[in-house]
């Protein structure tokens, strides 16, 4: 049986007020004077941990924010936090950074945010000449070509520290190995299911799915960021919850939670 | 022996490399021929397609660039004919991959021959069947998602009226009854980039068009929650799916003919986890406690 | 005129429309006009895809032909890149996509090229599984034990030696990691609406920038 309330449409009246809910927790703690809470990630501290190598060994760094796929979408919105915290770390540190950008098709639309991005944390550090654009290069709108320009600059430059985050595909695991054998401290940031335990086991460190992005809302600091992290939180409880009433009512007998969904 | 150990943990990369393209040369070139077992997810695909009527509209996208090809040209080989063999269904073939329309070419060119008074693209036969007649090429659509999503939403609209040799389809779309993205019976899509997700949220969910699914391996997890939540109606998993299925159809090419070689490969691999643990405990840990 | 269009007031007051011209008709029965300017809506991505082709080469040829210019390290690779590139793009707009010197590029450059860098793959993973893959917790062994059943499960010599691998592996795969699988999924759709809700809100950092953000809060 399934229910239509007019004048929506079937199956997905349960959608739309799953997206007003959001819409609702969304703008309160947007709007709210306190910064959501969000446990520090672990990630932070081998982040800190590679810049400190970095500096010791006089290497540069070596960041990307992964192929953006889909253009600027929720991966790579963290992971540019993730490229900023390092770009702020790397300009304090007088290190330099390196940055390839590119992968797919898409991710044309991130090459001038990305670069916008490390450009103002170096102003907002005070030493804007030490920039360089040609350090963020858009290598190849194409995957391997783009792992292979990736690859070349790990074994030319030899960076301190490789961090890997956004969104990767099959090439994620190339990258990591070419990283181990130029002798980078590698944290990897997998958003594909495919990925995490090849890169679990080839990075030093990895961020498994949305630590990655509660670690760039984290270091933003952005309250924009926070809200959503806590809204996606609330939802994802809320989801629990239904998910466990919906087997109980199974159990029961009765199809009434499945009902509601598919209104 | 802890200088066993030792050779153990530091054996070179090199030396992995140059035994893994010894092993995997030597079994493609010299198989074996060992049994393989037909999965239900396969067989599900292959009843799907050997269910075909008469009338069927499939549509096939090649959503294929040149890096996933090899593993997946397999399912093409074996999957497309199967589908033409079935009387009197139409295929439309299309891409979303900017590399996709040079695979589809190449893969009429391998299961068909060129019609009689022909030489070239696109008017080849396959089964009997007829470019303009039985089968269309729309070849490539930019945009990837988008593409997906505004097919369906205007099937018609974004196909236009030319084909992508330029011939006019308004009136095989029309004799065919395929005005919109309802008319499509079921859906075949190859995948190097996930495109199955995209044709479940756009296709399958508001017109429940049937979808079959054959993919790299790494977009296997993606497809099977889907496959699960019934979403797809079979799937064909990387070379090991192609292998199954051109067994079942009867097909046969490098897939069936790979399968021993994959099998080294796995086998290789837990050997390489195995002597590394070794090299690890015995060496390496022991050095560390030191 | 061109501040206008240029303010952020402009672009938020489109990705407005255009959001609601999307999300309305998705969920609430439209009159046909609406349809029609959704349909005409998402038919026009596929036109902007197009252009983003065309953005990256002009910024690609941009950064490549300053890179020669000035001698900077690696140049000549570079002049490679464009001579390449370019050679195919006007034999391909000229001659057209099936003249032979473009077939030829493809399929002797471009097609062997990816196929070769994704097959480099097997050869780093045999590596990275005698160098990376080690037992140092109760972790690692799980994972090592999934991997184990899932590589014999794939193998048809595996299933050929011990039956019982088959029905193992595929519990694995058809429990455990779709679960995991169902996770990424959901997280990416929920991450999805709150993207969309930011930048209708006039928050999204990479629509306005960061600078430009700090400096209105």
């Amino acid at each position: 049986m399934v229910v239509r309330i007019y004048p929506f449409i079937q199956e997905r009246l349960s959608g739309l007020l799953l997206l007003i809910a959001m819409f609702i927790i969304t703008f309160y703690y947007m709007r709210r004077g306190r910064l959501p809470y969000i446990r520090r990630v672990p990630a932070l501290d081998a982040i800190e941990e590679g810049i400190g190598r970095a500096t010791e060994m006089g290497r540069p760094v070596i960041a990307s924010p992964g192929i953006a796929v889909s253009g600027i979408d929720y991966w790579t919105v963290g992971a540019l936090g993730i490229l900023a915290h390092v770009a702020r770390l790397c300009a304090r540190n007088g290190l330099r950074l390196l940055v390839p950008l590119g992968g797919s098709e898409q991710s044309y639309t991130l090459v001038e945010v990305a670069r916008d991005l490390v450009e103002s944390q170096y102003r907002l550090e005070g030493v804007p000449e030490r920039f360089d654009i040609n350090d963020l290069p858009f290598l190849s709108g194409r995957q391997f070509a783009w792992a292979t320009g990736y690859v070349g600059m790990l074994m030319r430059e030899r960076p301190a520290l490789n961090v890997m985050v956004g969104l990767q595909w099959g090439s994620a695991m190339y990258i990591a190995e070419v990283s181990h054998e130029a002798g980078a401290f590698t944290i990897s940031g997998s958003t594909y299911l495919s990925n995490i335990a090849c890169l679990a086991v080839s990075s030093e460190y990895v961020t498994i799915g949305e630590e990655m992005v509660a670690a760039g809302a984290y270091l933003s600091r952005d309250p924009v960021q926070l809200a959503s992290i806590r809204t996606q939180d609330i939802i994802k409880a809320l989801m629990i919850a239904i998910l466990i009433l919906g087997i109980i009512a199974l159990g029961l007998g009765s199809d009434i939670v499945k009902l509601i969904l598919s209104t | 022996m802890s200088s066993l150990f030792k050779v153990f943990a530091n054996i070179d990369r090199r030396v992995w490399h140059l035994l893994t393209f010894i092993l995997v040369g030597y079994t493609l070139l010299h198989p074996i021929g060992l049994p393989l077992k037909v999965s239900p997810e396969v067989k599900k695909a292959y009843e799907v397609i050997e269910n075909l009527k008469p009338g069927d509209v499939v549509l096939i996208n090649f959503d294929i660039a040149a890096f996933g090809w090899d593993e997946i040209k397999g399912s093409c080989l074996s999957m497309i004919p199967h589908i033409f063999s079935k009387e009197g269904v139409k295929v439309i073939f299309l891409t979303v991959q900017d590399q996709g329309y040079i695979f589809i070419e190449r893969t009429i060119s391998q299961i068909g021959k060129p019609m009689p008074g022909y030489d070239k693209f696109p008017w080849y036969e396959i089964q009997g069947k007829k470019y303009l007649q039985d089968y269309i090429n729309i070849g490539f659509i930019p945009g990837f998602d988008k593409a997906i999503a505004a097919l369906a939403q205007d099937f018609r609209g974004v196909v236009g009226g030319k084909d992508w040799y330029g011939n006019s389809i308004e009136e095989w779309l029309d004799k065919n009854g395929i005005k919109s993205a309802k008319d499509i019976d079921l859906i075949v899509t190859f995948d190097c980039a996930g495109a199955q997700s995209y044709f479940v949220s756009y296709w399958y969910v508001p017109f429940k068009t049937k979808i079959l699914n054959a993919m790299i391996g790494v977009s296997a997890p993606g497809s099977i929650v889907n496959y699960n939540a019934g979403m797809l109606e079979g799937i064909v998993i990387s070379i090991r799916g192609a292998a199954e299925y051109q067994y079942l159809s009867k097909y046969y090419g490098m897939a069936l003919v790979s399968m021993d070689a994959f099998s080294i490969i796995q086998f290789m691999l837990l050997i390489a986890i195995l002597i590394g643990n070794i090299g690890y405990y015995g060496w390496e840990r022991r050095k560390e406690k030191r | 005129m061109s501040s206008l269009i240029k303010s952020r007031e402009f672009l938020l007051a489109i990705i407005i429309a255009v959001s609601f011209f999307i999300y309305f008709p998705y969920f609430v029965e439209s009159p046909k006009p609406i349809v029609d300017i959704e349909s005409w809506l998402v038919t026009t991505t596929v036109v902007i895809a197009s252009f983003a082709v065309m953005v990256s080469l002009y910024t690609m040829t941009r950064r490549e032909v300053m890179r020669i210019t000035k001698r900077v390290k690696g140049w000549p690779y570079s002049l490679l890149m464009m001579i390449l590139a370019w050679f195919m793009i006007v034999v391909g707009v000229s001659l057209g996509k099936d003249a032979t010197p473009f077939r030829f590029c493809a399929d002797a450059f471009v097609l062997p090229g990816d196929s070769t860098i994704y097959a480099i793959l097997v050869f780093y993973l045999t590596s990275a599984a005698a160098r990376s893959f080690k037992v140092r917790d109760l972790e690692s062994l799980l994972l090592l034990l999934g991997a184990f059943f899932v590589l014999m499960q794939q193998a048809p010599l595996g299933e050929y030696l011990f039956p019982y691998f088959g029905p193992i592996g595929s519990w694995l795969v058809n429990n455990l990691a779709m679960a995991a699988s169902r996770v990424f999924t959901i997280s990416a759709t929920l991450g999805g609406i709150v993207l969309a809700i930011r930048l209708l809100a006039g928050k999204e950092m990479a629509m306005i920038g960061l600078i430009a953000r700090r400096e209105k809060d």
